[in-house]
């Protein structure tokens, strides 16, 4: 005979139940301390127009990924069999970087780098950024930490990579030598590529003389098809027979520049770098940002991460101006290069240029500077991709 | 004739999986043995016996079964039928050497010894691997395989721990990074080698486009002098000047006239139209929306 419940008892249950799997009753203060995160992210990107493309994905990822939940109900990223699970993947496997690399080479006008080489070696000075850091997170005492463990050399080795500006390369690097911290990382090096217009000009206006700043730069050359068909051949081949480990990156970037300039696979590039790298930059965005989950998310390490990035951004900047000054000693009137192009020795593409071109607008109307400062952002795009590959050839 | 096709493909198949079977048996190792056990390694009737250790070191599932293990004069063919004999990827499988074969499948019709070497065949017959080894040197509680010393090669000797079913490397290794940390705790070595490697790449591409450049203007100019230039009133070279061929400017004049006189503008001009050649302050080089995406406007 069945057994007849009263009906509030009925309800009070499953209400109770219910009640259990609400994101109230699961909440922690880390899941609202990173939704606030979240939302001035998102503040950042819509109010402020700074890196929308990113922060906004990044910013809403960020609330998605710190709604509390019953563990066990396949709902997050990190429970298997959800669909944002599957799409961590592509992350966690280093697998979405690479093909943003195919999309930048599609978008990539090297002409830049190809009519004015010598902007190319700007690229390696910039890339200091990153052994600053390396050094500095090697340096860091065990007894600092509440673990009392420190980061271990290829962990080392991926926060340094925060230097390059660079996120694809960060988290490429990261999913390899430190997937624990990728999260931390990747979240860093986007956040201060997002802060590019804050960070760099105070460097720059301390860095430069008012001399300095008004420097025009003769116009480029045009360059020929050909030469820019040969780019990325060439490129590919003396860099990668150089670094092999940099070939999921400097494959892909050069394969998409080739692409580009080819001439016969304009519908080809045009997809890689349009409709696919947005696809990509939407998975990147939304998946990071929902890895993010407060209990995996709000530790000590990622803070210190958080700290070592900025100052290897700040070294990053800083020796990129630095050493066109000393370029600029070499070079004969008329040739000199103006130091507000050396922030963009950072690979923020295309946001050091255009705080570059902003910064040469300020002092001169008349001088531009935007596709000139797009020759050591690309070359250090290059550069950040053959040092993420000696990274890995060292300490993977 | 859908029978027929679907024959061939099967056939075909198994042609083709023959050989990719016969192929994997070949990372197939005898990579442990012990010849005297008297307090270990139990088979699932709780004896000690002796014992020998099979593993697949390539990349894919290997089935061993139909394969031969040889002593002196003795044989024993790993039965078929039995899911067991699949060696999963990099995966181990033991066989019991205790001269009892009605004990199961996996226990051989032979002892360890009396031996010095034991064989691995494939099912063809063909040798895959074969293990020696000292008898005087196998004393009870020892066992004896391939191990990985610290510079990375593998060795056959005594093990420091018996291991059945699992790896023979139990000791604990250091890291590759942690390694180099040892020699570069401050990481300014590793610092200096990328700065060398990532300078002489980029100096590189510097170099070779630089001549490149200059190569491609040389070329161009050489172009431009066999095109027949002519100098025209300002002191600037035109080149693809040839006589009787109006240039760009002339034929921009000339179209902007008849335009006005078919459009019946002016039926008279008033206005000189006079086309400079200036120096422009203005080059694509210094314009965003050739080489960037524009950032979407909020309205």
């Amino acid at each position: 005979m069945i057994e007849h419940t009263n009906i509030l008892d009925f309800l009070h249950q499953n209400l109770t139940t219910f009640l259990a799997f609400t994101g109230f009753a699961n909440a922690t203060i880390g899941n609202y301390i990173m939704i606030c995160v979240g939302l001035i992210f998102l503040y950042i990107g819509v109010a402020k127009k700074l890196e929308p493309m990113l922060l906004v994905p990044i910013g809403f990822g960020i609330l998605i990924g710190n709604i509390p939940f019953l563990p066990g109900t396949q709902v997050g990223i990190y429970e298997e069999g959800s669909l944002l699970y599957f799409l961590h993947f592509g992350l966690l496997k280093g697998i979405y970087p690479p093909m943003i690399f195919l999309g930048l080479g599609a978008m990539i006008d090297f002409s830049v780098v190809i009519s004015n080489p010598k902007l190319v070696l700007i690229g390696i000075a910039a890339q200091l950024g990153i052994f600053a850091a390396y050094m500095l997170a090697l340096a860091l005492p065990d007894s600092i930490f509440v673990s009392g463990i420190g980061f271990s050399a290829s962990d080392a080795g991926a926060i340094g990579i925060i230097g390059s500006a660079d996120g694809p390369t960060s988290i490429f690097l990261a999913s390899r030598l430190a997937p624990d911290l990728m999260n931390a990382i990747a979240i860093s090096a986007y956040s201060y590529m997002a802060l590019v217009p804050v960070i760099q000009p105070p460097i720059m206006r301390l860095l430069t003389s008012g001399k300095e700043r008004v420097i025009k730069m003769p116009p480029a050359r045009a360059v020929s098809q050909t030469e820019k068909i040969i780019f990325p051949i060439v490129g590919l081949l003396l860099t990668c027979f150089f670094v092999p480990a940099g070939l999921p990156l400097l494959g892909m970037l050069f394969f998409g520049n080739f692409l580009r300039e080819c001439g016969v696979t304009k519908r080809l590039a045009t997809t890689a770098g349009g409709p696919m790298t947005d696809i990509l930059t939407i998975l990147i965005g939304l998946t990071m940002g929902a890895s993010t989950q407060a209990d995996r998310f709000l530790t000590e390490k990622s803070i210190i991460i958080f700290g070592i990035g900025a100052v290897a951004f700040t070294v990053a900047t800083a020796t990129g101006i630095l050493f066109v000054k000393l370029m600029n000693l070499f070079l004969k009137e008329g040739n000199k290069i103006n130091p507000l192009i050396g922030n963009a020795g950072v690979s923020a593409l295309p946001d050091s240029a255009r705080v570059s071109q902003e910064m040469g607008q300020r002092y001169d109307k008349s001088n531009h500077l935007l596709m000139h400062a797009m020759g050591p952002t690309v070359a250090s795009t290059i550069g950040s991709a053959v040092v993420a590959g000696i990274m890995l050839g060292f300490l993977g | 004739m859908k029978s027929l096709i679907n024959f061939t493909l099967i056939l075909v198949s198994l042609l083709f999986a023959a050989p990719a079977f016969s192929q994997a048996i070949k990372y197939v190792r005898i990579n442990e043995i012990q010849v005297h056990n008297s307090d270990g390694f139990r088979d699932e009737y709780g004896r000690t016996s002796g014992w020998i250790e099979l593993h697949n070191t390539g990349y894919g599932k290997v089935n061993v079964a139909g394969c031969v293990l040889k002593i002196n004069g003795e044989k024993f063919k790993i039965p078929q039928g039995n899911p067991a004999t699949i060696i999963p990827t990099k995966g181990y499988l033991v066989f019991f050497a205790d001269g009892a074969p009605n004990r199961g499948p996996f226990h051989t019709n032979f002892t360890l010894e009396d031996t010095n070497f034991i064989e691995l065949f494939d099912t063809d017959g063909k040798l895959i691997d074969r293990l020696e080894f000292n008898p005087t040197d196998m004393l009870d509680g020892v066992s004896f395989g391939w191990f990985e010393e610290h510079d990375g090669k593998e060795k056959l000797k005594l093990l420091p721990a018996i291991t059945p079913g699992s790896t023979n490397n139990t000791e604990e290794k250091i890291s590759r990074s942690e390694s180099f940390r040892q020699a570069d705790p401050t990481g300014a070595i590793l610092t200096l080698i990328n700065i060398v490697i990532v300078a002489i790449a980029l100096t590189l591409l510097f170099f070779v486009f630089k001549y490149m450049g200059n190569y491609h203007v040389r070329a161009a100019v050489r172009k431009a002098e066999k095109a027949n230039p002519e100098q025209n009133g300002t002191g600037i070279t035109i080149a693809g000047k040839k006589k009787g061929v109006l240039t760009n400017d002339e034929l921009a004049a000339i179209a902007i006239a008849l335009h006005k006189y078919v459009e019946d503008l002016h039926s008279i001009e008033k206005s000189v139209l006079t086309i400079n050649m200036t120096s422009k302050a203005y080059s694509p080089w210094s314009s965003k929306i050739y080489n960037l995406r524009q950032v979407p406007n909020k309205k």
